[in-house]
């Protein structure tokens, strides 16, 4: 992506533990998600979009559901390109991320 | 008309299932069991019977519809509403499931601090139809 995106979000603190063990997971998925991608893998990275898409909103990064819904498409389409625009894209969500609680 | 208090969930999402069952029972204070796959609730469901059943649609191996279907055919739960949760919020997807017969459908994503109220309100709108 060209443009600098900042994803901050404030949530309830009802999140706080859930959102930090999700998205320790989700960087352990993501070398998975590498591997699907180098493998032009399109099922496995429709279901990772899919999972995503249902889970990044639930968890209030709302973000996330986006990204997941764009790669489950662009996977179901087998089009590598946007995959790996996606796939970036999520890279740079879960190394810019910020959450705080209220 | 039968209060809502144990649910069961059929999802392989772990994500979903550690969120909701926090949501369903330390906010909305619901009995909540949960099922990894079709398979595994298919051969457990007996031991549970719960008021309501929550479905994934999306799941490897045996998907949401298909698993509808065999619950259907269990007799203890003729009477349990089943709702379907999904990602699939097109018009036409959920005009889809919902042909299946299952009695409603929940969105995902969900705000775990409005879920417990949203799934009571749906079924208390379903129970006295069954």
């Amino acid at each position: 992506m060209g443009l600098s995106v900042i994803y901050e979000y404030e949530l309830a603190s009802f999140y706080k533990e859930l959102v930090e063990e999700y998205l320790k997971n989700k960087n352990e998925e993501f070398e998975k998600l590498e591997r699907a991608m180098n493998e032009s893998d399109f099922t496995t990275i429709k279901i990772i979009g899919h999972n995503l898409a249902g889970t990044g909103g639930s968890y209030g990064l709302t973000s996330l559901t986006d990204i997941g819904d764009r790669m489950e498409s662009s996977a179901e389409e087998s089009n590598l390109e946007e995959c790996k625009n996606q796939i970036n894209e999520y890279r740079q969500f879960l190394d810019t991320v910020k959450v705080s609680y209220k | 008309m039968s209060e809502l208090k144990k649910i069961v969930m059929i999802d392989d999402e772990k994500a979903i299932q550690i969120l909701a069952k926090m949501a369903l029972e330390k906010v909305a204070g619901f009995e909540v069991t949960v099922f990894d796959s079709g398979a595994q609730a298919l051969s457990e469901i007996k031991n549970v019977i719960p008021d309501l059943i929550l479905l994934d649609v999306i799941m490897p191996e045996m998907e949401g519809p298909e698993v509808f279907v065999e619950l259907r055919k269990i007799e203890e739960l003729n009477k349990v509403p089943i709702f379907f949760m999904t990602g699939k919020n097109g018009e036409d997807e959920i005009k889809l499931l919902l042909a299946t017969g299952v009695n409603d459908i929940v969105n995902k994503p969900f705000d775990p601090l409005k879920l417990g109220a949203q799934i009571k309100e749906k079924y208390d709108g379903v129970i006295g139809d069954l």
